[in-house]
């Protein structure tokens, strides 16, 4: 399982990540930058595929071409390169004059893959065989196919280490910052590794030696790990700030619950919908910002229902506790909403407002949706507790 | 299906075709799309706070030449905009024609000219199907305008709109205002 996964994973996992690319095409198909990282994404998912043993196979059987795959596997390197030299080319000039794309910068890399086919041609490898660098490594022809790949890979995979990292010190997004800096690991290994393979074939031409100490585990993991580490590093940041902000409106959701279902039991007319059970709550995963908004609607509507018996000399009272117990901030503000809320539900299921008390001047929470759901999230668990106590 | 639950979602497939017609202002404010709903109609909108402090979160009143949206100024601002956001949905949705304003005129507002009002409707609880209908179309615009947001495209650098896929939301023109 292990050894599957380090062959097929990455291609896998790019093929996955192109594909969930692509289902949001609408919000980057015009823009050059945006679509440059698609076709990164792309490249690489069709060059860690042609590279699985099955697909070398495939690539074999079909042309006649033995060790075709390889060559067709650094093809689509080099557009991996060319589109990531190009996505640092929109995204590094300045924002109102984005560049043109210039003829030289396509000349390189296709004189490059000229040489590539020529040294491919000319060099004797008639086995198909996915341990090609083993099996062929002293072989003339090799070692000069790939001094001419590097010649285009290296510079420009360097060229984007330090990019990255420039990047990522300048943002001000968390997310953009950590898959910057995954691409800069990603970039460095990948160059690591083509030197290690040079080095390699150096070596096995000249009949030196090359440790397999060294060898075997650079093989092993230097391209899943670089592969691994550009992957997660582009999809961060469209990937991992929607999923957090899901989870964190799903866990505000949930911890509502408590002051919401005390509101609707003193106020029904306050819920649009009737409340489901607290299972059924837990495994839907539909509009959640919908339901998310209209239980801070009914919430702060409920809490207006309540207004004739909610009293100054409670939430006073609550404050000056919560100060005892060391609140402070919104937490005791929260505290002594709850306390005070909680009493004027007792109040209301009573049928007596309170007697010579004054209504609480202000209604706590937060200026805008974000700050006053999280204001309630604090009510409603300090409403949880007091309950408890 | 039970029938409340199969009319709930004909009400809802209706509120979000509504929805998605309305002109949506970038960045999204509460009081321009009431501007813009305005300028459709050929009916100015006036938001008022409401006078009093009893229970009513809002109210809207048409007059021959204005639509007067009242809210309530205790509760905080996002649910201020949630009640000027229902009364607008009321106002789009057309309920409650010539429903025996002068009566509920004189309830509400018992100093306003008799002779202007057209129509008078408050928002208390959800118990009609035409408040259901505005609360469910309220807050679908709501859901629109939420999920349309983007920060405005100075604020973002292009390398964080390339990598985070809003390039084209950002650079093609669209920004909204998100949570706030």
């Amino acid at each position: 399982m292990g050894e599957w996964l380090r062959l097929n994973g990455p291609a896998v996992l790019a093929c996955a990540l192109t594909a969930y690319r692509l289902a949001a095409v609408r919000s980057w198909v015009r823009d050059p930058a945006g679509r440059a990282v698609f076709v990164i994404l792309a490249a690489i998912a069709a060059s860690t595929t042609v590279n699985t043993p099955w697909a070398y196979d495939v690539v074999w059987r079909l042309t006649g071409v033995p060790n075709l795959a390889r060559l067709v596997s650094h093809a689509f390197m080099l557009a991996l390169a060319w589109s990531v030299g190009t996505f640092v080319r929109q995204v590094g000039g300045p924002p109102e004059e984005p560049r043109r794309r210039t003829w030289g910068e396509a000349a390189w890399p296709a004189l490059v893959l000229l040489g590539m086919c020529l040294t491919f041609a000319l060099a004797r490898t008639p086995v198909n065989s996915p341990r090609f660098a083993v099996r062929y490594g002293d072989t003339p022809g090799v070692l000069e196919y790939w001094l001419i790949f590097l010649c285009y890979l290296v510079p420009v995979l360097c060229h984007v280490t330090w990019f990255a990292l420039r990047e990522a010190r300048q943002t001000g997004n968390r997310a953009v910052s950590a898959g910057l800096r995954l691409v800069a690991v990603g970039a460095s290994l990948t160059v690591l590794y083509h030197l290690h393979k040079a080095a390699y074939f150096a070596c096995r031409r000249i009949g030196a030696d090359y440790p397999d100490l060294l060898r075997a585990p650079l093989d092993m993991l230097l391209v899943p790990l670089g592969v691994l580490a550009v992957l997660i590093g582009l999809a961060l940041p469209s990937w991992w700030p929607a999923r957090l902000r899901w989870f964190r409106d799903f866990r505000l959701h949930l911890r509502l619950r408590p002051l919401w279902r005390a509101l609707y039991r003193a106020s029904p007319d306050i819920a649009l919908l009737a409340p489901a059970p607290f299972l059924t709550e837990l495994v839907t995963f539909r509009d959640l910002d919908l339901r998310l908004y209209r239980r801070f609607v009914e919430i702060r509507d409920g809490r207006i229902a309540l207004e004739p018996y909610l009293d100054q000399r409670v939430t006073d009272a609550a404050r000056r506790e919560g100060v005892r117990s060391g609140l402070r901030g919104q937490r005791l503000e929260a505290f002594a909403e709850a306390a005070s809320v909680d009493a004027a539900i007792r109040a209301r299921a009573r049928g007596r407002p309170p007697d010579g008390g004054a209504q609480p001047a202000a209604v706590p929470g937060g200026v805008d949706l974000s700050s006053d759901a999280a204001f309630l999230g604090l009510v409603s668990r300090a409403y949880r507790r007091l309950g408890a106590r | 299906m039970t029938p409340a639950g199969k009319k709930f979602r004909l009400m809802r497939r209706r509120c979000a075709e509504i929805a998605r017609r309305l002109p949506m202002p970038r960045p999204y404010r509460v009081r321009t799309l009431c501007d813009l709903v305005a300028a459709e109609r050929g009916r100015p909108i006036r938001l008022l706070e409401l006078p009093g402090d009893d229970e009513m979160l809002g109210a809207w009143l048409a007059t021959e030449a204005t639509d007067l949206i009242f809210y309530k100024p205790d509760t905080t601002p996002p649910h201020q905009d949630h009640i000027i956001l229902h009364e607008l949905s009321h106002v789009i949705c057309g309920h409650y024609p010539e429903a025996d304003p002068k009566a509920q005129r004189h309830v509400l507002f018992p100093s306003l000219n008799p002779a202007l009002v057209r129509r008078v409707l408050r928002r208390s609880i959800y118990g009609s199907e035409e408040e259901q209908e505005a609360e469910l179309l309220a807050s679908l615009i709501w859901q629109r305008a939420c999920r349309e947001s983007h920060p405005r495209a100075s604020d973002v650098r292009r390398v964080d709109a390339a990598l985070t896929g809003t390039a084209e939301a950002i650079h093609g023109g669209v920004s909204g205002l998100g949570r706030g």
